[in-house]
């Protein structure tokens, strides 16, 4: 007997340790999907962070896929009326995934309200096996973990049962790539200062208008047949079958989701508000393009359901400049989009809901965090010239300031544009300056050098914190086509005609922005590169995640 | 693949629930656990499967119980009449004649005709087809799993009943147990019932240690298995797979990896079953001896795949070397053309039916019949010619007595062997024939430093996982032939034993071939 029970004391202490070791290197070999990650950046963050917020602290919880990822700003919400929230939307969440993560979420929190997306009651199916990693990847073993991973499992084969639980058995092979943040993740900070909201600056004007995109549909509309002709191997056919080019429904497995989120909001008590983040886009060309026939079609269906809908787009009278406001033409918002459709959706959620507006410290530390980030991103996003340098010169002047001109700067400067120079200290004289080259470097507030001449010119010298070595040339409008903003061996400048501006933190040792302004011609025009100005944006809020937030 | 793979988390699952039912049964009745479990795991092949295994067992018990009921009913007659020597013989003759009319032969015929029918009907269909260019194969002719293992076994049974080298089981379930025995099923080893039945039978006690070595036994088949051979096998995939893509050394490369490869999958396999089965207190045979240890093809071919070299051995050379006929013409050729001619012919018969079969066991199509002659024909010269190769040796005055000599033995084994994957590894005698064109069209040295060989599945760090799991095995195997490894094991200290366990099984976990964008590689041998 006590033989048999050092064996079983034996064999449990090695199956402990076995499970020990088997999480620690399933953590360590778990992809980290989150920046400098490309593919997902935060999207680890977003339930992680969660996890973080002090228990029964939230009064909204949103959802969704992209859309509201992209378009919906808890701590806009909260700066303009005190109300907590967090946006648990995801990249193409599919309805069941919500459903899990709103099981998961009101482990902690007790909500009044719950927002969601309705882009998903259109999915076609449940997603890519990412969309459903991402999520449950994030969440601890629990029972909520294996219903869902049960769920994954049946749109998948029967070995991702297991592998959803336990995932080192999906990425074992990730070995071969660990680097040093796969062991110090364990280290990282986990609070999410921006409550699932993903600030971006990358900007395409929208492409079309919301009328275009609703003829589009309705030209797609009239086209019932499905028409095929073809000759092959000398034989011809011909395919006429009865289908719609744009069809609408909502599949029966969507509304079975939906009405199993409804269910258990009811169940806890929590207000359940559809919505639909503005998606103005070709439909042609994108499934999830807005129409209204879609609205139409969703407002029935909440009728049926006594289901509360709130549509951006159609029903409410916002504005939206789509000129600035998304990041690729229409389909998703960028900052200066997030911020109106939240303010919208405030106005709204005040006008109808009976929400608690409190002061909260911690988060009055995130909101900190979050205007430092937004002050970068609105910078980035700046396209007037003379805007610009006045923000250079009232919220910049701790940061280092490179300037190079190529072929010429001074044809289109203007007055404005040399009082604003000369207000950032530069004492050059623009006014015969035509076809020169034109070189400034600003640290702190003090020019630390100028330079104007009639060929090439450079100069070379080394950051005061982060000792890094820097390398300026700027060309004239007759001597070389050369341009260079080089930090610490890795180039910077736009490269346009112009006036070429790198603005660097020292500090953090993070570039923030790269921009030209196009002073040859009169318009002045901005060229940036707004995928990778997004990417110095991306870097400089991790290092303030990191470095810097509670 | 149709069944519960070894290399499968389903496989785990299976055997964890096997065992905790085992061991927590009345130890009478832990066999029908065995049973019960074997045929569960022969159903998930597919149940069409099952009346063939169900019909060779039958066949196979009932006929050994009515051979051995004839002759305990000749013996009764013979202690009743005190008859003795040639008498006896005589008495026992028409008995034995009536079992092998009526039993032996049927049996055989039956079953042997089952695994005919099931493994080759398919390849004459086609090449009838092929022949006459019309018709189309209407049904779907069913493999059972393990057909030759448990056939063979089968065979082997009811011979030695039939010589009465051993009793028959009785109970038909104990029998379906033997035939049935879920670890050696897919790839064997070839089991003898009678050593098995003797291991159903006794009382299996749960032994602490025999779990732990079998574990340990299945891990190390995990390592080389899933570790080692499918590294292995994605290389030797691609440049089979597209042979006209590669040239010169790339194809040595790939053989010499094909030969590891099938090495460490096979025996890997084995370690699996026979650790598999040490879990439940029963001992299978071995079926590798170290082979790439042995010194010449016929000792390489004793130390590979040991049970079928066993079973050839039992069932066909004895007997034909033995038979009658083989004697008679022995005698003839002797007379008419010298000893030496007698002696190669008494050994080429029954090499040459060994060998027949053997290439047949392998595979039906021409690479496996000159594969098969091929070592047919270095055996048998190995053994005509020893004086010969002695004297040769002399002349050029090498000691072969000597370390030197004896690791050029085995590196020469090493070679041969290779040699004759050449000739099947890349699947068919064309795709040999382009391989040998290919590997002498260029002597491309330079695709050790130019990176082509980073271009075929295997990366630097799989290079290096390969060439360290080949170490470990190797100096595993040196150790195996002093000791048993797992009892040197056992005797460390708790901690060094447990940090062994841990990096073993996360070897295994982490560095195996498996999962996401892998496919789950079937065992080579299952095929059979």
């Amino acid at each position: 007997m006590k033989k048999n029970m050092q064996y079983i004391l034996k064999v449990l202490m090695f199956l402990g340790g076995f499970t020990a070791i088997f999480f620690l290197i399933q953590r360590i070999v778990l992809p980290k999907w989150y920046y400098p990650d490309k593919t997902a950046r935060f999207m680890s963050r977003i339930l992680t962070g969660y996890y973080e917020e002090e228990k029964e602290s939230l009064e909204i919880l949103t959802f969704g896929s992209s859309h509201m990822q992209y378009g919906f700003s808890p701590m806009e919400l909260y700066e303009k009326c005190g109300v907590t929230s967090y946006n648990l939307a995801t990249s193409s969440q599919s309805l069941p995934v919500t459903y899990y993560i709103l099981q998961e979420a009101l482990k902690t929190q007790k909500p009044k309200l719950i927002i969601l997306d309705v882009a998903s009651l259109y999915y076609l199916d449940f997603g890519e096996e990412t969309i459903w990693r991402y999520v449950l990847e994030s969440m601890p073993l629990s029972r909520n973990k294996i219903e869902f991973s049960y769920e994954f499992s049946k749109q998948r084969s029967e070995n991702s049962f297991v592998s959803a639980l336990f995932p080192l058995l999906r990425y074992h092979d990730r070995w071969k790539e660990l680097n040093k943040q796969d062991y110090t993740d364990f280290f990282r900070n986990r609070n999410f200062y921006s409550k699932g909201y993903s600030i971006t600056t990358r900007y395409i004007s929208g492409i079309i208008t919301v009328e275009t995109m609703n003829n589009i549909q309705k030209e797609m509309e009239q086209i019932e047949e499905s028409l095929l002709y073809e000759y092959h191997n000398g034989i011809y056919t011909e395919k006429i079958e009865k289908s719609t080019l744009y069809d609408i429904t909502v599949l029966d497995e969507n509304v079975k989701w939906l009405l199993k989120i409804l269910e258990l909001c009811r169940k806890e008590d929590i207000e359940l508000l559809l919505t639909k983040i503005p998606v103005v886009y070709y439909p042609n060309k994108y499934r999830s393009a807005w129409t209204q026939n879609k609205y139409f079609e969703i407002k029935e269906l909440c009728n049926k359901y006594d289901i509360n809908y709130y549509d951006i787009l159609y029903d409410s009278d916002a504005e939206l400049n789509w000129d600035v406001d998304s990041m690729d033409g229409g389909a998703h918002m960028n900052l200066f989009g997030a911020i109106e459709v939240t303010e919208y959706l405030c106005d709204y959620l005040i006008e109808h809901y009976e929400l608690k507006s409190e002061y909260n410290s911690d988060w009055e530390k995130d909101l900190e965090i979050y205007k430092t980030v937004k002050d970068v991103a609105l910078l980035e996003l700046e396209t007037d010239f003379i805007t610009y340098m006045n923000k250079l010169m009232n919220e910049y002047q701790d940061k280092t300031i490179f300037i190079a001109s190529q072929e010429d700067m001074a044809r289109y400067l203007g007055d404005d544009g040399r009082e604003v120079l000369k207000k950032l200290g530069i004492k050059t004289d623009f006014s015969d300056a035509y076809g020169s080259s034109f070189l400034a470097v600003i640290e702190n507030g003090t020019v630390i050098y100028e330079g104007l001449a009639n060929r090439t010119i450079s100069y070379s010298g080394e950051t005061l914190n982060s000792n890094r070595n820097y390398y300026l040339e700027s060309c004239a409008l007759y001597a070389s086509l050369t341009l260079s903003i080089i930090i610490g061996n890795k180039e910077y400048a736009m490269n346009k005609r112009g006036i070429n501006i790198v603005v660097y933190d020292d500090k953090r040792d993070i570039v923030l922005d790269s921009v030209c302004f196009n002073t040859w011609s009169e318009n002045r025009d901005v060229y940036r590169n707004y995928i990778v100005v997004n990417e110095y944006l991306l870097e400089f809020e991790s290092y303030l995640i990191e470095k810097e937030a509670r | 693949m149709g069944y519960i793979a070894f290399n499968s988390l389903k496989y785990i699952i299976f055997l964890v629930i096997c065992i905790l039912l085992y061991y927590s049964v009345s130890i009478k009745i832990r066999w029908i656990i065995l049973l019960i479990a074997s045929i569960i795991f022969y159903v998930f092949a597919g149940i069409k499967k099952l009346p063939f295994i169900l019909l060779t067992s039958f066949i196979i018990w009932y006929a050994s119980k009515r051979i051995s009921g004839i002759y305990t009913q000749a013996d009764a007659e013979i202690i009743r009449q005190e008859l003795k020597g040639k008498e006896k013989v005589e008495f026992f003759r028409p008995y034995k004649r009536q079992c092998r009319n009526y039993f032996l032969f049927p049996a055989l015929v039956l079953v042997v005709g089952m695994l005919i029918y099931c493994k080759f009907a398919g390849t004459l269909i086609e090449m009838f087809q092929a022949i006459t260019g019309n018709g189309e194969l209407t049904w779907q002719i069913i493999v059972p799993l393990g057909i030759s293992y448990y056939t063979f076994s089968s065979v082997g049974y009811l011979l030695d009943v039939y010589w009465r080298k051993q009793k028959p089981i009785n109970s038909y379930l104990k029998f379906a147990l033997c035939v049935f025995y879920f670890p050696q099923i897919v790839q064997g080893p070839i089991v003898r019932y009678n050593r098995l039945i003797v291991q159903f039978e006794k009382e299996n006690y749960f032994d602490f240690k025999n779990v732990c070595f079998g574990m340990q036994l299945m891990i190390y088949g995990y390592f080389k298995k899933m570790v080692i051979a499918d590294r292995l096998g994605l290389f030797t995939a691609e440049v089979f797979g597209n042979i006209p893509q590669y040239q010169g050394l790339v194809f040595l490369i790939a053989l010499i990896f094909s030969t590891f490869q099938i090495y460490m999958d096979f025996s890997g396999c084995m370690d699996i079953v026979r650790g598999t089965s040490q879990i439940f207190g029963i001992e299978l045979d071995k079926n590798f001896d170290h082979p790439f240890f042995s010194k010449s093809i016929a000792e390489f071919w004793r130390r590979w795949h040991c049970t079928l070299g066993a079973w050839f051995k039992d069932y066909v050379y004895l007997p034909v070397a033995t038979s009658a006929q083989v004697i008679r013409a022995t005698k003839k050729v002797k007379e008419k053309r010298g000893a030496i001619v007698a002696k190669t012919f008494s050994t080429a018969v029954p090499l040459a039916s060994v060998w027949f079969l053997t290439s047949i066991w392998h595979g039906t199509g021409w690479n496996y019949m000159i594969w098969g002659f091929y070592y047919g024909i270095i055996i048998l010269s190995s053994a005509i010619l020893e004086e010969e190769y002695k004297k040769i040796a002399d002349f050029f005055k090498i000691d072969r007595t000597t370390q030197g000599y004896q690791k050029f033995q085995v590196v020469r084994t090493f070679a041969l062997f290779t040699i004759g994957r050449l000739i099947v590894a890349p699947g068919n005698l064309n795709a040999t024939m382009e391989v040998i064109r290919g590997m002498f069209s260029s002597f491309n040295l330079w695709i050790f430093w130019d990176g082509t060989l980073y271009q075929m599945g295997l990366d630097f760090k799989d290079y290096m996982v390969i060439f360290l799991g080949l170490w470990i095995v190797r100096k595993v195997s040196q150790l195996q032939e002093k000791n048993s490894v797992r009892e040197m094991i056992a005797e460390k200290n708790i901690l060094i034993r447990w940090i062994i366990y841990y990096v073993a099984i996360f070897t295994v976990i982490l560095l195996g071939m498996y999962g996401n964008g892998y496919e789950a590689s079937a065992f080579m041998y299952a095929q059979f």
